[in-house]
């Protein structure tokens, strides 16, 4: 597979900034950082699968879609604010271990669909919520955008648990990962 | 614990996980994806107790939406949390990040059933009084409280076997 190579340049002045370099030295940083991390991804994932379920029509049939986008996606938004700046500060520390690893490319590629796949449902189906918000079938477009979310973001979780075996892959049954 | 965990990492089950070196992370993802599932639905129940979300609907139908979410959750992210700890029987269970999640997880479930069953033997219990809104909203707070801490201390298995070990 052919990486996005990263000028070394860059990743020295990444990694050489003193919020880098003390996220790697420190004993309890990164753990924290990513700690909160996993829990911000949990609930971007748990809550965006709310929205995702009711477009299908597996759960919430009873209530209106934009009454359960209300509800959750201030918290999907939130989620996603931690998430990427946590993400952000692992990735910053740790550079130019994480360049080389094909599952953290990945990840943003499926980000990326993720992103291309709301965007389309946001600003093409969603125009015509007010015919099927409530008490009626969802249009075939809708259920397809739920079904490719509920995907990709299965993706980006399986492929940002992947980075930490990827890097650490001889030591998967002894290692801190 | 020890003893118990070095005899588990030597028996035949647990060797035969320790040679499918992919059984791991893949019961990982898994785990997380499951761990989501039940954040999400704990998350909405608990929103609703507080009136931070869905308060067209009543708080049992709320509950009844996500509970069953929540159980099937923990059913997932139990099978692939025992397939972890009988491929690493040593990395988990001598572990007190492990103790003090699956105490936390303990206290949470107990407090989940608990609030199950008030709802089965009154529909209103949390919604016809103000003192029973106010233990609520207080018992909503906690479980938020302790489904974020389960999910830290899961995260944290990873490093303070480390610190056991040394």
């Amino acid at each position: 597979m052919n990486l996005p190579q990263v000028p070394q340049e860059w990743l020295d002045a990444l990694t050489s900034i003193p919020t880098s370099q003390f996220i790697r030295e420190s004993s309890w940083a990164f753990p924290v950082i990513e700690s909160i991390h996993v829990v911000a991804i949990s609930l971007l994932v748990g809550t965006i699968t709310i929205v995702d379920l009711r477009l299908i029509g597996i759960a919430s049939n009873n209530r209106a879609i934009t009454q359960i986008s209300r509800d959750t996606l201030k918290w999907t938004w939130g989620a996603f604010v931690i998430a990427a700046i946590t993400g952000s500060l692992m990735a910053m520390a740790k550079l130019d271990t994480y360049v080389p690893v094909p599952s953290f490319w990945l990840k943003f590629v499926f980000m990326f669909a993720a992103a291309v796949n709301m965007l389309i449902f946001e600003l093409i189906t969603f125009r015509s919520v007010r015919q099927w918000d409530a008490d009626c079938k969802v249009p075939l477009a809708a259920k397809v955008a739920g079904t490719t979310s509920i995907a990709l973001w299965t993706m980006v979780v399986i492929f940002g648990r992947w980075i930490g075996y990827t890097v650490n892959f001889g030591s998967v049954f002894g290692g801190g990962f | 614990m020890i003893e118990f965990a070095n005899w588990l990492a030597d028996s035949s089950a647990s060797q035969s996980l320790q040679q499918m070196y992919w059984i791991v992370p893949v019961a990982q993802c898994i785990h997380i994806l499951a761990i989501s599932t039940l954040m999400g639905s704990a998350l909405m129940i608990n929103l609703r107790i507080l009136n931070m979300a869905g308060r067209e609907q009543t708080v049992t139908s709320t509950a009844r939406r996500f509970i069953p979410w929540i159980w099937w959750g923990f059913v997932v992210a139990l099978v692939t949390g025992l397939v972890q700890i009988v491929a690493e029987p040593v990395r988990d269970l001598v572990n007190l990040a492990f103790w003090g999640k699956m105490s936390l997880l303990f206290i949470s479930l107990l407090l989940l059933a608990f609030f199950q069953s008030t709802l089965v033997r009154s529909v209103a219990i949390w919604e016809e009084t103000p003192s029973g809104r106010s233990w609520a909203q207080v018992l909503a707070v906690l479980s938020i409280l302790m489904w974020v801490a389960i999910v830290i201390l899961g995260r944290w298995i990873a490093y303070a076997q480390i610190e056991v070990n040394q």
